[in-house]
């Protein structure tokens, strides 16, 4: 043999040894997980018209990753939050994708309404890696059922229907007759079909007229309403429209109507549009509204020193699920004995009992959650909340039916 | 009866509304050629700034329809004069994409600036409505209607008896003959986007409690606006007005007669029938022989 | 004070320079007579003197004032007004409106009244309300003149007034301009209808392909039948 080819063996040898070195590394160690750290990652919206879901999003579990971490973290280690921008279904995807095999989260939430959690679905079922889905309403993401995906406070959509014709019965109300006044746009159409499901179910006659979404002239739909008689309204919606909805009606001279809303418009933001809001119902993902009682307005008084000064519309439904569910994992990998294997974490997950806030010394201002095996359903009930004084609150919870 | 007075004067409200923004981008057009697709995002600035005279600094409302138009006017001048001007010479294409860029830029800082879906502002009225034979009217209503017809149709007659209208005008109809007589191109370009803003900011405070401000305003106003132009004739400011309440009655019957659901389409359904039928638009301008 | 000095002009579109190192010269009470084939030149000359073409090179002197770099409406605020060749009218003004717009022209000096322009053009007074558009091509020539007037120039361009009207009509728009030449206004008049050059102009300049070709006295391009080596180049 010649010199040059024993360097060039010497060379291959080395350059096999470095490959196998890295592919067999000295301890195994779980994707996400270091010494120190244990790494979330998080999608959501930061701009565009779906960031007031996503902004509370990340400063709902910046908050309390912010409290767990001064108070030790989990299992030593301090749980680091990747929190992806992402709006559109193609960047909802790529961040996904980005953070599970680029960043080897450990566990990812999906911040980001429906139209994230819909594109990553598919993804996250085949990967499987753990992923908490906090305000997807879509089937796309609930069905079908999937060993690594949780849902948490947003029930599904055949719970939320009878809680919100419920509310058109309480305090001895009797409608005659329920128009149904729905956005033709995807969600309000999900929630549409669980309705009319119900309404057909038990009987009961209802008017159905629809709207395009950000629409501001309901006049059409509001004569035909008081040409069947109609005295109770439903709208599925946003708070905008359900509020310029409500607005015309009381121009066209219909006082007296029984309006229930969907979760969607059940903001502050609606009572500036419609002026005097009082008797106005809907529901609520969290069991009180924030200003209704000491632990929510504690939560007000903690976010708006981390952010500094409070944006407009701010808290909303957004920041006390996503605060309340980042607890929920907390809570999750501690129940894995600090045994940090996807396995185990997903095992403690599906047997939490009441899991939320208080027990690791956060505030509950959400319904805490319950998982079992077969069920991934975090949540079941529902705040129903009504106007009073220009103020939202919640004046009773709707359990499971 | 009382139910087509209903859908009646719901039309002619959104309709008055429509037609003050056709008539801000038929002025610009008239003058200067080019289609401002910017118009929309001037009147979500203009409705925003009534946001912040009316429920953020807590002035008093007429303020509001005195201070916004001309602020508005005066930032569509200036948009003329840092990025139109240099253009001018560029081709009508690079033009018009420059006002589609500018509308969605001044959307989006509107957006990031404002990080809310949308914001109220209470009307500038709110006593008892009027009740004619079971139709109700509320103030605010009636303001809507009459105050942006009344103030339309003046401007109306403003462009077509008054000094600085003539030279738009003359502008419009030959730029060398105005030249010719005076008329500088850049301060009758600077002073019809002046006009086309102040306009634009005035529907703003006109839309501002019909629909709340968000930025899909900026779309909505741009859309109707352009479609109720093209109705109109689009170089003719009588013909905006009407086609904007031709608009705004035919939306409104179409949901209450047809279908609710039938109300976004039916905006594009009046263009194409009017366009086929008429492609000059319903009222234009009258041209006489070529000179 | 010299109404006009034109010195080293030079016009181009593109590459084509039209006009070459042009120079002319107009003094008071002069009517000059620019002449030429057809692309010799005159109309981006006058057009360049009125502002309404960048000028490539040169001076413009309006009563020892350079002018060069203005626009053509600060130009004609000046004084200097320009009958142009297509008339550049307003279809939907009226006769009226039309001289109503070009007072804008004369503001701070004094715009010519109204009734003095249909002294001069008795038809404009009878067609005050008629519509620019719906005038015939002599009417529409006289309101073109007229819209000049309203300005109330210190110095006339006329850019072939006689081009497509009747010869009947021809003859007394001759006779107007004379008019207007005696009232004390210079003129600089592009014609390419010597009969006319000869009965308005005083002196003449000719161009041949964008650069001066001849200049002298009216008579003296008669005699020598000037016009005809410049059009067909018989130098």
């Amino acid at each position: 043999m010649r010199r040059g080819s024993y360097l060039r063996a010497a060379l291959a040898i080395g350059v096999v040894a470095g490959l196998a070195s890295t592919a067999a590394p000295v301890r195994a160690q779980e994707p996400g997980v270091s010494d120190t750290e244990i790494t979330i990652g998080a999608i959501g919206a930061l701009t565009g018209p779906l960031a007031f879901i996503g902004t509370p999003g990340r400063d709902g579990m910046t908050l309390a990753l912010n409290e767990i971490n001064q108070k030790g973290g989990v299992c030593g280690r301090k749980l680091k939050l990747n929190y992806e921008h992402a709006s559109t279904p193609a960047e909802s995807l790529a961040a996904v994708k980005k953070l599970v095999e680029q960043d080897k989260v450990f566990a990812l939430v999906l911040a980001s309404g429906s139209t994230g959690a819909a594109a990553a679905a598919d993804y996250v079922r085949q990967v499987g890696v753990p992923t908490y889905n906090l305000y997807g309403s879509t089937p796309i993401i609930r069905e079908p059922f999937s060993k690594n995906v949780f849902h948490g406070a947003i029930v599904p959509v055949e719970v939320a229907a009878p809680g919100l014709i419920s509310m058109f019965y309480d305090e001895g109300h009797k409608p005659q007759k329920i128009g149904v006044l729905a956005g033709t746009y995807a969600f309000p159409q999900a929630t549409l079909k669980a309705v009319e499901d119900h309404l057909k179910a038990q009987k009961v006659d209802y008017a159905l007229e629809k709207f395009d979404q950000s629409a501001r002239d309901f006049t059409s739909q509001l004569v035909s309403f008081g040409r069947q008689k109609v005295d109770s309204v439903l709208i599925l919606g946003s708070f905008s429209e359900a509020g310029f909805a409500i607005k015309q009606a009381r121009e066209l001279g219909m006082t007296n109507i029984r309006w229930v809303l969907d979760g969607s418009a059940v903001s502050r933001a609606i009572v500036p549009i419609i002026g005097n809001a009082d008797g106005i119902r809907g529901y609520f993902n969290n069991p009180a509204f924030p200003g209704q009682n000491d632990t929510v307005k504690e939560f007000e008084a903690r976010l708006k020193t981390f952010l500094g000064s409070m944006p407009q519309g701010r808290p909303n439904n957004y920041d006390m699920i996503a605060y309340g569910s980042t607890y929920v994992v907390a809570e999750a990998i501690q129940g894995t004995g600090c045994q940090l294997t996807r396995d185990k974490f997903l095992a403690s997950w599906s047997s939490l009992k009441d899991a939320g806030p208080t027990k690791m010394g956060g505030l509950d201002v959400s319904f805490p959650e319950s998982f079992t095996e077969t069920d991934h359903q975090g949540n079941y009930r529902l705040g129903a909340t009504v106007v009073k004084n220009g103020e939202w609150q919640v004046y009773r919870v709707i359990e499971r039916p | 009866m009382a139910e087509l007075g209903l859908v009646l004067i719901a039309g002619a409200k959104f309709g008055a509304i429509y037609a003050l923004a056709a008539l801000g981008l038929v002025v610009v057009h008239k003058a200067t050629k080019t289609v401002n697709f910017a118009h929309g995002a001037f009147a979500m600035l203009g409705a925003f700034a009534s946001f912040l005279v009316v429920v953020h600094w807590q002035w008093p409302y007429w303020m509001a329809y005195v201070l916004i138009p001309p602020l508005i006017g005066i930032v569509a001048a200036l948009i003329e004069f840092l990025i139109l001007r240099p253009l001018r010479r560029a081709d009508m294409f690079t033009v018009v994409i420059a006002t589609v860029f500018l509308g969605i830029a001044l959307s989006e800082a509107f957006r990031l600036t404002y990080n809310t879906e949308l914001l109220a502002v209470p009307g500038m009225f709110v006593g008892m409505p009027f009740i004619f034979g079971g139709v109700f009217v509320t103030q605010e209503t009636l303001w809507v209607i009459v105050g942006a017809l009344v103030i339309s149709s003046a401007c109306v007659v403003l462009f077509r008896y008054g000094r600085l209208g003539r030279g738009m005008r003359a502008m419009a109809s030959n730029v060398r003959g105005a030249q010719l007589c005076g008329y500088s191109v850049d301060r009758v370009y600077m002073f019809a986007w002046f006009l086309g803003g102040a306009m634009a900011g005035l529907a703003g405070v006109f839309v501002a409690p019909v629909s709340g401000v968000s930025v899909e305003l900026s779309i909505a106003l741009i859309s109707a606006g352009f479609v109720a132009g093209v109705i109109g004739g689009f170089d003719s400011l009588k013909g905006a007005i009407l086609g904007g309440l031709l608009l705004g009655i035919t939306e409104s019957l179409a949901a209450a007669y047809i279908s609710s659901a039938f109300k976004n389409c039916i905006s594009f359904l009046l263009l194409f029938i009017v366009l086929m039928w008429r492609p000059e638009g319903l009222f234009p301008e009258k041209v006489a022989r070529r000179v | 004070m010299t109404p006009l000095r034109v010195t080293g002009l030079t016009v181009s579109y593109g590459r084509v320079a039209a006009v070459r190192e042009l120079r002319l010269t107009i003094e008071a009470g002069e009517a000059l007579v620019l002449l030429g084939p057809n692309g010799a030149g005159k109309t981006s000359a006058v057009e360049a003197i009125a502002g309404l073409l960048p000028k490539r090179a040169g001076t413009v002197e309006f009563f020892g004032e350079n002018i060069a770099g203005l626009t053509a409406s600060a130009i004609v605020r000046k004084g200097l007004a320009l009958v142009p060749q297509w008339r550049e009218l307003f279809p939907t003004f009226s006769v009226e409106e039309t001289l109503l717009a070009a007072t804008t022209a004369a503001q701070g000096r004094d715009p010519k009244p109204l009734d003095q322009i249909y002294a001069l053009f008795p038809v404009l007074e009878e067609r005050r309300n008629q519509l620019a558009g719906s005038l015939s091509g002599g009417e529409q020539q006289m309101l073109a003149i007229g819209r000049a007037l309203v300005t109330n120039p210190k110095l006339l361009l006329l850019d072939e007034p006689s081009a497509g009207l009747a010869s009947g009509i021809t003859r007394s728009l001759i006779q107007t301009i004379i008019r207007i030449r005696d009232s004390g206004v210079p003129i600089l008049l592009v014609e390419q209808n010597m009969e006319i050059a000869r009965a308005i102009g005083n002196r003449c300049t000719m161009l041949a392909a964008g650069s001066l070709a001849w200049e002298g006295s009216m008579a003296e391009a008669i005699e020598r039948n000037e016009a005809a080596r410049v059009y067909f180049g018989e130098h």
